[in-house]
């Protein structure tokens, strides 16, 4: 009995990848390396900022601290004592020793507020930009 | 051979060594895991995990306006390992030469303090400038560690120290208002929980549990930085030309009971504190203002004149006959100066001063209004203002045994009584501003990251009325155009009382009239009183009466505040455009 043959599925010429069998298997081994390089990606990544929020947050500490040394020297400078120094020495200006008063038609100053720089001020949190991978990271779900 | 399915000795023995040591296994396995598992899982958390504090910067204390009479930046202590030094002494002498570079002084010296030393770590330089402390850090010192702390800045000097008080080594307040806002000023230090490698270094992917500081809140004195200066150069000179032995000045606002200035001396000074080298620190830094009691003399006819007017015994008109004295028993009490005037109004007793005019309205009045009267003043009684270490005056009662007419005699004109300065000036205050009795205060606001707790004015209680704080206000009026030379300002109107109390002596058992208490109390603008000052000189050299040595001080003082706090003079005195 003579057997019948059946012909294999076989694509349509027009639909075959001009790439051999072999080649695709190279190219997603290639892709899956690729995938498991994300982690790496992602940790070196991490690794970078937070070694860069490390340092940001020593700056921010040396300035913040800057800020409060020379917040005491503006109020050396504005003290009573330093403007009388500045003003009869520099300036050669001397205490009056006689006084008029004027009336006037504009109205009083406004009363003296307390300056900003002694109040307490909530810090200000920095915009995070994201890498172009990150998506990508997010999808296969790395912790 | 042995037989098939037996036991044999072998065997047995290997099952039981087997078991024994599985059992052990087990044991300690659970040992390890259930029995002591707290105690690994602790040495685990510190292997793998650190925790550093952060620093909270100390609050500032600010005056009325907001300027800051102390403050707070950062500094460094510097520490010196002298367990590293000793083991390697080329280390420790070329880091002792690096170290004093920087901080100063002798390498050998420093060497031997820091190896003589028995703690592990020295402490060689205590808050040291910000700056010079990142400089010692770059130069990677062996055996020098820095680390992060604070120093008090007082821009303005010393001004009020002792009401700013100051704080101990262990950066805890230790007086005045420091030690009563400790809390609020010294905030909350910060804490970083971070997991570390083998090295120590933080693992930058770590764990971590941040607790940011909380920077201390800032506390808001009713004090004027200017007042306050101008009162302690005033007292400052005053003491220093009369040779006194001290004083005290306050300045109040009688209509809240706001404290602007108040000072005594001697002092401590905050900028130049000294724990080593002066042992009378702690008598220096009490607030005499607040804690001294003395004779208050003259000023206090005031109060006698207050009682009589008010219940309406006495009227600024009404006359007695000044016979020069009084005479209780075998007792005589004269006027100050020894003289007999005749007959005398109510006005020419405060103009004059005369003791016996002030006996004759507490009389009038009858003992028991006047000692009520003492009462409704705030007399013997905490004026309750916001500082620790307040006392309260001393006077005897009619219902004391001991007590007899020549009590009410006295302390008719302000002698056989005690009364602190800021309770004297807060009675006078009362009558300058209607004759309401208020609480003082110096404590305006407090901030803290809650949010802003203010203080506000607090009546305590009505002591005379209206009519009788005008009419008084009138009288004092006329005892300072008496002496406006030495009291008076052009174009204000000011009610004031001078004072020159003897001062009872132990030794010879009497008042001694060499040694003088000299005052001076005034009311600022006389018709809508802005402020009331209260000077006082005790022990000034030579003659010295309240007119002569407190009222100048008080003229100094006035003429200064009415600039400083915008006070508008009395209608008249402007001068318009064109006529100056």
């Amino acid at each position: 009995m003579a057997a019948i043959e059946r012909p294999g599925f076989v694509l349509p010429r027009t639909w075959q990848l001009p790439v051999s069998g072999r080649g695709l298997m190279v190219a997603g081994l290639l892709g899956l390396g690729f995938l498991g390089l994300l982690p790496v990606l992602q940790s070196s990544s991490a690794t970078t900022t937070g070694f860069t929020v490390n340092d940001l947050e020593l700056q921010r500490d040396g300035l913040q601290n800057e800020v409060n040394t020379l917040q005491g020297e503006v109020a050396v400078y504005s003290s009573l004592d330093y403007i009388e120094r500045e003003a009869t020495g520099r300036l050669g200006m001397v205490v009056p020793e006689r006084r008029l008063f004027v009336g006037v038609d504009e109205a009083a100053p406004p009363l003296e507020r307390l300056p900003r720089r002694f109040e307490p001020r909530p810090l200000e949190s920095p915009l995070a930009s994201t890498p172009w991978w990150q998506p990508l990271a997010d999808l296969l779900d790395f912790d | 051979m042995p037989a098939q399915g037996r036991l044999t000795w072998r065997l047995l023995a290997l099952v039981l060594v087997l078991f024994v040591s599985t059992g052990g296994l087990v044991a300690r396995l659970v040992q390890l895991q259930v029995v002591e598992h707290g105690r690994y899982a602790q040495e685990a958390f510190e292997e793998h995990y650190a925790e550093r504090e952060t620093y909270a910067l100390r609050g500032s204390i600010l005056d009325r306006n907001g300027h800051p009479l102390v403050t707070s930046t950062e500094a460094w202590d510097v520490y010196v390992s002298r367990v590293v030094w000793e083991e390697d002494s080329e280390d420790a002498t070329e880091s002792a030469q690096g170290l004093t570079r920087f901080i100063g002084g002798d390498p050998a010296n420093l060497l031997s303090y820091v190896l003589t030393d028995r703690n592990g770590e020295v402490l060689t330089a205590e808050a040291i400038d910000y700056n010079l402390g990142l400089q010692i850090k770059g130069e990677k010192l062996i055996g020098v560690r820095l680390e992060e702390s604070s120093r008090r800045v007082y821009p303005e000097g010393g001004i009020a120290s002792p009401i700013l008080g100051y704080l101990g080594r262990d950066r805890l307040g230790l007086t005045g208002i420091e030690l009563l806002f400790n809390e609020v000023l010294a905030g909350r230090p910060g804490r970083t929980i971070y997991e570390q490698d083998g090295l120590r270094n933080r693992i930058a992917l770590g764990a971590l549990e941040v607790q940011a500081p909380e920077a201390g809140g800032n506390v808001v004195l009713t004090i004027d930085r200017g007042v306050q200066r101008a009162v302690e150069r005033a007292l400052d000179q005053a003491i220093s030309e009369r040779q006194a032995i001290g004083g005290s000045a306050i300045v109040m606002d009688p209509n809240t009971g706001e404290i602007l200035a108040m000072a005594s001396r001697p002092s401590v000074d905050n900028t130049a504190l000294d724990f080593s080298a002066d042992s009378n620190i702690v008598d220096l830094s009490r607030l005499r203002a607040i804690s001294d009691l003395y004779e208050p003399g003259s000023p206090f006819k005031l109060i006698t004149m207050a009682a009589a007017l008010d219940i309406g015994a006495v009227t600024p008109e009404m006359t007695y006959y000044d016979s020069g004295a009084y005479s209780y028993s075998d007792k005589k009490i004269q006027n100050w100066d020894r003289s007999a005037n005749g007959t005398q109004s109510m006005l020419e007793v405060l103009k004059k001063s005369l003791n016996t005019g002030a006996i004759f309205a507490a009389q009038a009045a009858g003992t028991d209004i006047f000692y009520d009267y003492l009462s409704r003043f705030g007399f013997a009684q905490p004026t309750g203002i916001d500082l620790p270490g307040e006392a309260a005056g001393l006077y005897r009662l009619p219902a004391d045994p001991a007590w007899s007419p020549l009590d009410l005699a006295t302390n008719s004109f302000g002698q056989g009584i005690n009364v602190t300065p800021l309770e004297m000036l807060n009675a006078v205050a009362a009558i300058a501003n209607g004759g309401e009795l208020m609480r003082p205060y110096l404590i305006k606001e407090v901030h803290t990251v809650e949010g802003i707790q203010r203080t506000g004015p607090v009546v305590i209680r009505r002591v005379i009325s209206e009519q009788t704080s005008q009419t008084l206000r009138d009288m004092m009026v006329q005892v300072v155009d008496g002496i406006s030379e030495q009291a008076g300002i052009p174009g204000y109107r000011i009610a004031g009382k001078t004072g020159t109390s003897s001062i009872y002596s132990q030794e010879i058992q009497a008042y001694d009239d060499q040694r003088v208490i000299v005052s001076f109390v005034g009311i600022v603008p006389a018709n809508a009183p802005r402020f009331v000052v209260l000077v006082k000189i005790d022990e000034p050299a030579g003659v010295a009466y309240g007119s002569t040595v407190a009222a100048p001080v008080f003229q100094n003082l006035a003429e200064q505040i009415v600039a400083l706090l915008n006070v508008k003079p009395d209608e008249g005195a402007l001068v318009q455009r064109g006529e100056e």
